[in-house]
């Protein structure tokens, strides 16, 4: 048996013996990845790969930008200490990603920018991201270029001069040719792809043919950067989803004396027919707005959504004057106890018609309840917005439609595991019947269903998953499909009861 | 680049294939000649020498063997190895254990410690991680120094001298332990 010729070694003859001992030639395995061409340049093009794969279910409208951006920081800076191309390449990443890191910020939010920012500013905005790609693809090529131009070979930089116009295409195509980007947009995709492919090519007979890059001295290993850009991700977007996903919502207890003015009118509106459980939800300020009511219609039922089962939906509508006939409308829901209320609840309230001409007498309003006795809690509603919006696809009861017109949303969010809870909101309006003959009875009403596309609507949220955030208002009003909410179509309000009030046509 | 042309032109002894050599691979001889030899001189004497090596001896490529990169670095970087030995050489006397190793006047025992040293060597690098292998190339195949290994690697060089010194005592254990 021979003996062993690796002990007895001191540390520095043992890494002396480790150098001379390797065969002369290296396998094929080690001579192909000694060079740092290609880590670099794969990186950037997946980056740009991932780029172009737009799903938009969540999570991969979350997942694949972000592996983009991680691939795109790590590629560049492995290429930035290279030349000065690469360098503002690096750069130009740095801005991208910490664009995408406040857009994923903001999407973790309900506070929606279509709405904070006006359309031209969302337009500059995406014109701007989109000349910053281009840049950096034009950063890509002369980088290449300068690796070239310095190994003293012949500039060949057509496969990325290709890529940019590629883009450029792609781009003029999403912003000028929306309606006719489909089919031209996929086979752009596709053009972009090959595109990418050939960027694979030359990239390839770079690191065959050893074109040297200076990497740039580590202050930060790659882990550390993917950690801090992914960590600094996550962070800040539970941050933002964990205080900006609801709504802030101010409880106070609420003061069960009333004035003896409004007790007088309590007794008044009892006497009309007022239901008793939504006077007693309702706040003096709006018992002495009904001071003078000359009667009351009422439209009582329960609903269900798929997951929200039994909410009992009270419509109380009091006529305050007939010339002008002015209406004072309560609506009072009462909300089946949920273990979890995520994110944000709305009520959207449609009063009139697809024409639009409607106007509110007064400022809506509304409030939620929860408990009873010494227990009972308030919560102003605070965000209450009335809003002229077009809606492409709805469903509700009545299938998929559209709708154009004005609206008032309730917006509030719940806390979990409340009990008892009811959403009391109320706006005045004039003349919401204008032009509709009620003597003509049930004909009235099918007038009334053609020409009001007006209703009433509560949106629940069902489940915490969703990105980018939406608010309940804002998916009603998106009309989105698969999103972590249902629409409950409470119907259209006291028309019955209105109807029932006036004289039935006469037989002949 | 596909190298075949360039290779077809040198085995039909056609000199222009040495320009086209030069042209397309220049880049990945001089990266890998480069950590051998700091004096820049030094280093394009080294890579005419290569130019004329691969020009005698391309008749022994076989691509069937072992790639046309693998073999093209292989002669770089023995030729690179060779000229540093000399140098090193001249500076002192005195001989190391490589350098011993590696003496073509060494005697001829110590040609038969180091194949079995090889043998060894080949058999414990197998039971490596294949990330940990090419490492271990870059630092003693290549003579990478730390620094130009972490910043191709992406790593910290602190982070590179860790990884190489585990690496090399997982070796040791191995190499050590293969034969008590």
């Amino acid at each position: 048996m021979s003996e062993n010729k690796w002990t007895g070694l001191s540390e520095d003859d043992f890494d002396a013996a480790l150098a001379v001992s390797l065969p002369d030639d290296p396998a094929e395995e080690i001579s192909s990845k000694v060079t740092p061409w290609a880590n670099a340049i794969l990186l950037i093009l997946l980056s740009l790969a991932f780029s172009l794969i737009a799903i938009d279910i969540f999570p991969f409208n979350l997942i694949l930008p972000t592996a983009s951006f991680s691939c795109g920081l790590l590629g560049w800076n492995s290429l930035r200490g290279a030349n000065q191309a690469f360098r503002k390449g690096w750069i130009l990443m740095l801005v991208r990603s910490a664009w995408y890191m406040l857009t994923v910020f903001m999407n973790m939010t309900i506070w929606d920018l279509s709405e904070l920012l006006s359309a031209d500013v969302q337009f500059i905005l995406s014109i701007v991201s989109v000349l910053l790609l281009l840049a950096q693809l034009v950063c890509l090529r002369d980088g290449i270029a300068a690796v070239q131009q310095e190994a003293g070979a012949e500039e060949d930089t057509k496969a990325v001069s290709v890529l940019i116009l590629e883009y450029v295409i792609l781009a003029l195509l999403a912003f000028f040719a929306q309606d006719a980007a489909g089919a031209l947009g996929l086979i752009m995709i596709i053009v972009i792809i090959a595109g990418l492919i050939s960027v694979a090519r030359l990239s390839h007979a770079l690191d065959e043919a050893g074109y040297v890059i200076t990497p740039a001295p580590i202050s930060l290993s790659r882990k550390a950067l993917l950690g801090i850009f992914l960590g600094a991700l996550a962070l800040g977007s539970l941050l933002c989803f964990l205080f900006f996903s609801r709504y802030p919502m101010k409880w106070e207890k609420r003061e069960a004396s009333r004035s003896e003015e409004a007790a007088q009118i309590s007794e008044d509106l009892l006497s009309l027919g007022f239901p008793e459980k939504v006077l007693a939800d309702l706040s003096e300020e709006d018992i002495i707005a009904c001071k003078g009511a000359l009667s009351v219609m009422t439209f009582d039922s329960y609903y269900s959504t798929l997951r929200l089962d039994g909410m009992h939906r009270i419509a109380a509508a009091v006529v305050l004057s007939e010339k002008p006939r002015i209406w004072k409308v309560f609506y009072h829901t009462s909300l089946p106890d949920q273990e979890h209320y995520w994110g944000t609840e709305a009520m959207e309230i449609r009063p009139y018609d697809a024409l639009g001409v409607f106007e509110f007498a007064d400022e809506p309003r509304g409030y939620v309840l929860t408990g009873s006795g010494d227990d009972e809690q308030i919560m102003q509603i605070s965000s209450v917005k009335a809003i002229h919006y077009d809606q492409r696809h709805i469903l509700n009861g009545m299938g998929a439609g559209w709708f154009s017109g004005n609206s008032c949303f309730f917006s509030f969010s719940l806390p979990n595991g409340y009990h008892d809870a009811r959403i009391c909101v109320s706006l005045t309006v004039h003349d919401a019947y204008h032009g509709i003959d009620f003597s003509r009875g049930d004909e009235a009403e099918w007038e009334l269903t053609e020409k009001h596309l007006g209703g009433t609507f509560y949106i629940h949220q069902n489940s915490p998953w969703q990105y980018p955030v939406k608010s309940a208002r804002s998916y009603q009003m998106t009309g989105g499909v698969n999103k972590p909410f249902e629409t409950c179509d409470l119907g259209g309000y006291f028309f019955p009861e209105e109807l029932r009030s006036f004289p039935q046509p006469k037989e002949d | 680049m596909n190298a075949q042309p360039v290779i077809e032109k040198l085995k039909s002894r056609d000199e222009s294939g040495l320009q086209d050599l030069l042209q397309h691979f220049g880049p990945l001889l001089r990266y890998v000649i480069k950590p051998f030899l700091s004096d820049e001189r030094d280093r394009e004497e080294v890579l005419q020498n290569v130019l004329l090596t691969v020009w005698k001896k391309i008749d022994s490529f076989d691509a069937e063997k072992g790639s046309w990169t693998s073999w093209l670095t292989a002669i770089a970087r023995n030729a690179a190895l060779n000229r540093a030995r000399t140098e090193k050489r001249h500076k002192a006397d005195e001989l190391s254990e490589e350098e011993a190793a590696l003496d073509p006047a060494s005697a001829p025992e110590e040609a038969m410690l180091r194949k079995e040293r090889q043998d060894t060597l080949l058999e414990a690098l197998a039971s490596l991680k294949k990330s940990d292998r090419i490492l271990f190339y870059r630092k003693y195949y290549y003579r990478q120094p730390a620094a130009q290994i972490a910043a191709e690697l992406g790593l910290t060089e602190h982070a590179v001298e860790g990884r190489l010194y585990r690496i090399k005592q997982k070796l040791k254990k191995i190499l050590e332990g293969e034969l008590s």
